[in-house]
């Protein structure tokens, strides 16, 4: 072998090894354990507290963060807001940075309108994902949704052009309390109540949809035939019931509720008197319950309102009939969210006892009446009781009661709303169900955002682009030319 | 060390008195100042300035088209045209180390490369001067990343330019290695497995956008970019070195 070629050969031998070698040392480099980040901001918001860092250390290998961060609301991009990109930067500095902070157990994938649609399509069916889900994590099999409004609060666009804000973040807490509720080692557990005329949990069941939902709240879902069944529940839910409970299911309900046990109970016009009955003496103590009726509004057509259609038994709920003061119902307004109440019976909303506190979640529209079914269906009949009613109403103990509980109940005044119009009412059920459970989602860990406008006079933007485009590459290029006479004497 | 040094300043002289480097730095401020222009006019912008750092350090079309460019065109001159001239081979001989040329060279490229930076940094202090709140954090974090990448791209220009004595081919080259550099892992990015691993390990636009230009400094992005810039400047120093075996 000539030594020219021997020399070569080690040459490129030389290269190899150099790559190699650098090729190891990112990969050591890349390790989470040996990965530091460094915020030089301010506030030091773009990074992971340690509580957050600690929860997503915990995690079990193969946890997934995946985000989606899609512009979707186009209110929100209105009068050139800079909500979306703002939120965007923070979110994916977020993401990267829980990836590295977690040691490794978290991998995080980034989707925004620039990636593939071939992957955001596979993630989005993988997650079954819906529009407004920003962050989703996985933890063996169990999932926590965070939904925009979840990790941001807003101030959205104003009739007068003033484009949507950002007021606050919480981004980084509500992913350490996901991450936190994710290895808590139970999973809270719900019990559908399925044995008194409610219907189905199976795939072409009339609780399907509702099965689905509480899923992805990240409870786990166990239906059972009455509350006699519930002792292992954390909750019971009951979408409406056509019987009266047995004496033994009774029993059983009635020492739950004695015992400050949350209950999501919606019960439609249909359900008998004697079902209304049974828990308006359960509740009274609450101050709430239901009363008799269909809840009816005329339907608004272009110059006027009709009534006589059974439509007038469907219930558009608007923001403005939305509780401003309760931690179920300010995120709906926030997000400017239309609800449907379809077949709704009227709540009583009295005073109770001394020991609870009640908030009328959702009411009526003034023009609202209760249908009479003695009289003309769905028509406005002179004795009907008109004016605003309550839909919906949460009830909680003043001062936690028995063992540290809050004896936290919200009814619903139609079963539809959780049965059939799911697409509507999803976030009121995340909302109830999160409260219910002792949760209040949007108090806790809120981050101020702040803002740096400029708007210049036009006069200052041409200033700055006189010296940008004009003065400093001019000086340059003179520079440059008297080089080139220089040398060129 | 005083060849070294001796060298290094013979080296950055030279860039000093370069009519051509000029025209290029000329053309850079030119660009830059039109690209900061339209994104300082831009509504979102306006309504925050914070986004300001990340749109122009980040993710915009400096970080795109610009900045892999440029770092090649200036480092054509570094050795393809000492090749093309005939000066490489005396200063090959002179007694100075091969390593010690190819560092002289490559400072004086990065120190005149901050010529380059200062011209854009100068842009964000007049817009400080007409009394806008800057989130300064960004800008520092923003200009860290974008000089470590404009580094990393002026080692692999160099590398393309101790090949041969044809600037088209060395300029190009840089470039086109540069663009691979931006590209390539962009593409792989979303694939699952090793491949979409080493993809989003080495996605440049990433380490600007998501960290640099977010005021979030990585320990691993610091590795890589130095790491990367050290193994083509080792490189050079190779092709150097074969130069006497393998012309």
């Amino acid at each position: 072998m000539s030594r020219r070629l021997r020399l070569g050969m080690l040459t490129v031998f030389a290269g190899l090894c150099a790559v190699a070698f650098t090729v190891f040392l990112l990969y050591a480099f890349s390790r989470p354990g040996l990965r530091v980040r460094w915020d030089l901001t301010t506030a030091e918001d773009q990074g992971l507290s340690d509580r957050t860092t600690v929860a997503l250390q915990g995690l079990p290998e193969g946890s997934t963060l995946s985000a989606f961060l899609f512009q979707e609301d186009p209110e929100l991009q209105k009068f050139g807001s800079t909500l979306y990109p703002q939120s965007f930067i923070l979110l994916r500095s977020l993401v990267d940075d829980a990836a590295v902070r977690s040691g490794g157990t978290l991998s995080t994938l980034i989707l925004d309108e620039a990636s593939p649609l071939v992957a955001i399509e596979r993630e989005m069916n993988r997650l079954e994902r819906q529009p407004g889900e920003t962050l989703i994590l996985e933890v063996n099999g169990n999932r926590r949704v965070l939904a925009f409004e979840d990790l941001f609060q807003i101030l959205r666009a104003t009739p007068d052009g003033q484009p949507a804000r950002l007021l606050q973040e919480r981004v980084e807490a509500a992913l350490g309390d996901a991450a936190i509720a994710l290895t808590a080692g139970s999973i809270p557990r719900v019990a559908v109540v399925v044995g008194y005329g409610q219907g189905s949990m199976e795939e072409s069941g009339e609780l399907f949809e509702l099965g689905v939902q509480l899923q992805r709240e990240n409870w786990e879902v166990f239906p059972i035939q009455g509350p006699e069944d519930a002792a292992d529940a954390d909750l019971i839910v009951i979408p409406g019931q056509r019987r009266p409970f047995l004496p033994s299911d009774a029993q059983a309900m009635a020492d739950w509720i004695l015992a400050d046990k949350p209950v999501l109970l919606a019960l439609g016009p249909n359900a008998p008197p004697d079902v209304t009955f049974f828990w308006n003496d359960l509740l009274k103590d609450r101050g709430t319950g239901f009363d008799d009726g269909l809840v009816c509004e005329p339907l608004r057509i272009q110059g006027g309102y009709v009534t006589g259609r059974s439509d007038c038994a469907f219930l558009e709920i608007q923001t403005e009939q939305l509780s401003p003061q309760h931690s179920i119902t300010v995120p709906l307004i926030e997000a400017s969210r239309l609800l449907l109440f379809r077949g709704a019976r009227p709540l009583k909303f009295e005073s109770g006892t001394n020991d609870f506190t009640q908030e009328r979640l959702v009411r009526s529209g003034s023009i609202a009446w209760i249908e009479d079914p003695r009289k003309n269906l769905f028509e406005m009949d002179p004795g009907e009781i008109r004016g605003v009613v309550p839909l919906a109403v949460a009830a909680e103990r003043w001062a936690p009661g028995t063992e540290g509980r809050h004896g936290r109940v919200v009814l619903l005044g139609s079963a539809e709303s959780i049965r059939s119009d799911m697409i509507y009412n999803r976030e009121l059920l995340a909302g109830s169900l999160q409260w219910l459970s002792g949760q209040d989602p949007k108090e806790r860990g809120l981050v101020g955002l702040g803002e740096l406008p400029f708007r210049p006079q036009r006069e200052v933007m041409i200033q700055i682009q006189n010296i940008g485009i004009y003065w400093i590459p001019g000086l340059t290029f003179l520079i440059g030319f008297l080089i080139y006479w220089k040398r060129k004497r | 060390m005083n060849a070294f040094l001796a060298l290094w300043r013979r080296e950055a002289f030279g860039l000093l008195v370069s009519p051509f480097v000029f025209v290029l730095l000329g053309v850079w401020y030119l660009l830059n100042g039109m690209l900061f222009s339209i994104t300082v006019e831009s509504q979102a912008v306006q309504n925050d300035l914070s986004l300001l750092p990340p749109y122009l350090l980040g993710s915009g079309m400096l970080v795109w088209l610009l900045l892999p460019a440029f770092p090649a065109l200036l480092c054509i001159r570094l050795f393809a045209e000492e090749h093309r001239v005939g000066t490489l081979e005396p200063l090959l001989t002179a007694p100075i180390r091969d390593s010690a040329v190819v560092l002289a060279k490559y400072l004086a490229a990065c120190i005149f490369f901050l010529i380059f930076w200062g011209g854009v940094l100068l842009l964000f202090l007049v817009l400080y001067w007409h009394d806008a709140s800057m989130d300064w954090a960004r800008i520092w974090g923003g200009f860290l990343g974008a000089i470590l990448v404009s580094f990393l791209f002026l080692a692999t220009g160099l590398w393309a330019s101790s090949w041969g004595s044809n600037l088209v081919l060395a300029a190009g080259g840089g470039a086109a290695l540069n663009y691979i550099f931006l590209f390539v892992p962009a593409l792989f990015e979303h694939e699952e497995g090793f491949v979409g691993d080493l993809a989003r390990l080495s996605h440049l636009p990433n380490f600007l956008d998501r960290g640099f230009s977010a005021g979030l400094i990585d320990s691993y992005a610091l590795v890589y970019l130095l790491g990367m810039s050290a193994l083509f400047l080792f490189l050079t120093w190779v092709r150097l070195v074969s130069r006497r075996w393998v012309p």
